[in-house]
């Protein structure tokens, strides 16, 4: 992925980080990946406030994976608030969902996701899923 | 559509009846009326007639007691004793005689009552003096005038002469002993009494007085007929015929009214009355027609009145009945709005009567239509739901078991054993089987739950894109029989429903070689369509088995099978009120055939 781009992710399942880690390794993506385990949290991240109150911890990421289920604040939540805050609402978005539930989906468009990624079940095709992303991230616009 | 034509013939049916009873009660009506005013109309047309020739008889006998009077007068003494004389003298006397004679009788001649000429006949019958010098010498032996005036005073006959009716009136001159010595006979214009027949005062457009007599076998009439006033084209009437009949009678003094032909051959009403002393009658006639004109006129009002009040009945009972049928009306749309699906329908319940009762029972049924409804839309959301959530909920550890059992081997590789190896592909073949299940439950969950579009859809070349995406392997032959129809329904179903069907008889075929064929036939209102194969078959007893869910006859290790497809199809197709079925024996080779129903239009 791009240099220097630090990339948020949102997850709560240590499985599912562990899958996007070695995903990364996999293809060789070596931006530093900063994990936060809810909604709450990232915004936190995203805002310098409380444990990430030291902005050299908490850099703004060039990008941010998000799970739509998670504890305490879910992904739907957390992106309608990033989207409608002036300083975050930049930053790109990326959804990861189990879920191919058109509705999940259409809300996270229309609060104006870069893109989603379904987890499939097993890691490969998960990784082949990461490296498509990778590819089409390279290749765009997106900063 | 139905519902509404029988409504409206409901009605038609209401207004039908009440017109009926209408028209009989009217038809009732006016026959009585018809018949009670037809009899008083004719009674009173005779009664009439009858009153008529009664007056008639009346003014004709007193006109011709004037004539007697006159001619009694004129025979007065004087008369008698200068014609006596002049029978009794010789020439040269009588010539002078007569001549004073003459005189006399021309001053003394009643000319008020338009005595034309005065004439004295001897006993031989002939006139030995007259008003009329012309007149004398006239043999009058057989004159009715002389012969029947030699006894009694006398009204012969009215003539015709030159165009006018005269009257011959005698009177016997009788000396002092009492002998008849001469006939006096006075000439009358007869026009008073033809002033009398001629009144048709009363008697409309063809009713008229007839004078007549009878001369032997004949009728004569005596006075111009109104039809023929110069009797000119009248035959005397035999007295035998149907024609003469109330004259016949008047003649012989009878009176009465009778129905007949008169002397033009139309029927007519007659009152007929004799008059005294002459043998002559009167006949009041009028034409049937005529007098039943009025019977006919009175037909046609009662008629037509009949007609109007119909008409008003249908005028008045028509909106009646609507109005009468409106709450029905009422119902009937709303009965209609439910079944279209509108479950907040209710009809105001504004009378107490059994439409009222109907109208609240509708309102009490479809309020308990819309619990039930209601019910089973929130227990279908709840379980569709609960579906959803526990897909989801466990597809999550199964990605984590996935996922921790790859590294695993990823990780071990080159460390395991051959066994250990087939174990952990073993596990993975499991998740991926959960998954599948679990997809399959997803995919059931959605059907119903999530409504596609209505599209046009050409299924022939559904099936060309379905059987592409099944790939059969290239022993097993898919075709598909034409005609395929063209139809507005959800795309994806229909697809689903194929891609299931085409594909567990590719998935489960035997082989060397099978076929597997789609069909389609015309079955009213819905398709149904077959998907037929020369495989395995499914046993009856099976039949029922194979559509319900997680029931596969195949083990889990023969074929990719999650025993959802079947209950999946069921589901899409019932679910729009079709049907599905299995046709097989069970017997290898000759395979089954699936048949489903859709309906031509959603």
């Amino acid at each position: 992925m791009r240099e220097r781009a630090t990339i948020l992710l949102a997850e709560d399942d240590p499985v599912d980080v562990m899958a996007v880690q070695r995903a990364f390794k996999q293809n060789r993506i070596t931006n530093s990946l900063y994990v936060v385990g809810d909604g709450e949290e990232a915004l936190a991240f995203l805002r310098h406030e409380g444990d990430f109150s030291d902005p050299a911890s908490s850099p703004r990421p060039g990008l941010i994976l998000l799970d739509l289920k998670m504890p305490r604040m879910g992904g739907l939540e957390l992106l309608q608030i990033v989207k409608s805050d002036p300083d975050l609402r930049d930053i790109p978005i990326v959804v990861l969902t189990t879920s191919a539930e058109e509705s999940d989906i259409e809300t996270s468009f229309q609060n104006g996701v870069a893109g989603y990624i379904v987890k499939p079940v097993t890691f490969e095709k998960f990784a082949e899923a990461i490296t498509i992303f990778d590819l089409y991230w390279t290749l765009s616009e997106l900063p | 559509m139905r519902s509404r034509f029988q409504l409206r013939s409901l009605a038609v049916q209401i207004t039908v009846l009440v017109l009926a009873m209408l028209a009989v009660f009217t038809a009732a009506l006016g026959l009585t009326v018809f018949q009670l005013t037809r009899d008083w109309l004719q009674e009173s047309a005779v009664a009439n007639l009858e009153a008529l020739a009664a007056a008639r008889q009346v003014a004709i006998k007193i006109q011709l007691d004037d004539y007697l009077d006159d001619a009694a007068s004129f025979a007065h003494p004087w008369l008698v004793a200068e014609v006596e004389a002049l029978l009794a003298a010789g020439e040269p006397e009588r010539t002078v005689l007569h001549d004073a004679l003459v005189a006399r009788m021309r001053r003394e001649q009643p000319a008020y009552l338009y005595n034309q000429s005065t004439e004295v006949v001897d006993l031989t019958g002939t006139v030995i003096a007259a008003t009329d010098a012309m007149q004398e010498g006239r043999p009058l032996v057989d004159s009715p005038a002389f012969t029947e005036g030699q006894l009694n005073p006398y009204v012969a006959d009215p003539v015709v002469e030159s165009g006018k009716v005269y009257l011959d009136v005698s009177h016997p001159l009788r000396d002092a002993q009492g002998n008849t010595i001469a006939v006096l006979i006075l000439r009358f214009d007869a026009h008073q009494l033809l002033a009398i027949t001629g009144d048709r005062t009363g008697l409309g457009a063809t009713g008229e007085t007839v004078l007549g007599v009878r001369r032997g076998d004949e009728v004569h009439f005596l006075a111009p007929l109104r039809f023929d006033p110069n009797l000119s084209n009248i035959a005397p009437a035999p007295a035998s015929g149907e024609r003469a009949k109330p004259m016949i009678h008047a003649t012989a003094g009878q009176s009465g009214v009778t129905h007949a032909p008169d002397y033009r051959g139309v029927q007519v009403i007659a009152a007929y009355r004799p008059i005294e002393a002459t043998g002559w009658g009167v006949v009041v006639k009028q034409d049937e027609a005529e007098t039943l004109a009025g019977v006919a006129r009175l037909r046609a009002t009662l008629l037509a009145g009949m007609g109007v009040l119909l008409l008003l009945g249908a005028v008045v009972t028509a909106p009646l009945t609507r109005a009468f049928l409106l709450p029905l009306r009422g119902l009937e749309r709303a009965t209609r709005r439910v079944a279209g699906g509108d479950l907040d329908t209710t009809v105001p319940v504004s009378q107490l009567d059994e439409v009222g009762q109907l109208a609240e029972s509708f309102n009490t049924m479809v309020a308990r239509l819309r619990e039930a409804h209601d019910d089973l839309a929130r227990s279908n959301k709840e379980l569709a739901s609960f579906a959803y959530v526990v897909s989801h909920d466990l597809k999550a550890p199964l990605r984590g078991i996935a996922s921790l059992s790859e590294w695993l081997e990823e990780d071990l590789e080159g460390k395991l054993e051959q066994d250990q190896r087939e174990q952990m592909q073993l596990l993975r073949e499991r998740v991926q089987r959960m998954d599948a299940l679990i997809d399959g439950l997803l995919e059931y969950s959605r059907v119903g739950r999530v409504r596609a579009p209505v599209v046009p859809v050409d299924v022939g070349a559904l099936l060309v894109r379905v059987i592409d995406s099944v790939n059969p392997p290239d022993h097993i032959h898919v075709t598909v029989v034409p005609p395929m129809p063209a139809l507005q329904t959800d795309e994806l179903r229909l697809s689903q429903v194929f891609q299931n069907l085409i594909g567990n008889a590719v998935k489960y075929h035997p082989g060397p070689q099978g076929r597997v064929e789609v069909g389609c036939r015309d079955a009213g209102a819905v398709w149904e369509f077959s998907v037929s194969d020369d495989g395995l078959g499914i046993e009856p007893r099976h039949h029922e088995r194979i559509f319900q869910m997680f029931q596969s006859l195949h083990s889990h290790s023969d074929v990719d099978s999650t025993g959802i497809g079947l209950a999946l199809v069921k589901k899409i197709v019932e679910g729009r009120g079709g049907r599905i079925w299995v046709e097989s024996d069970g017997e290898v080779g000759r395979g089954a055939t699936f048949r489903f129903t859709w309906p031509k239009k959603e």
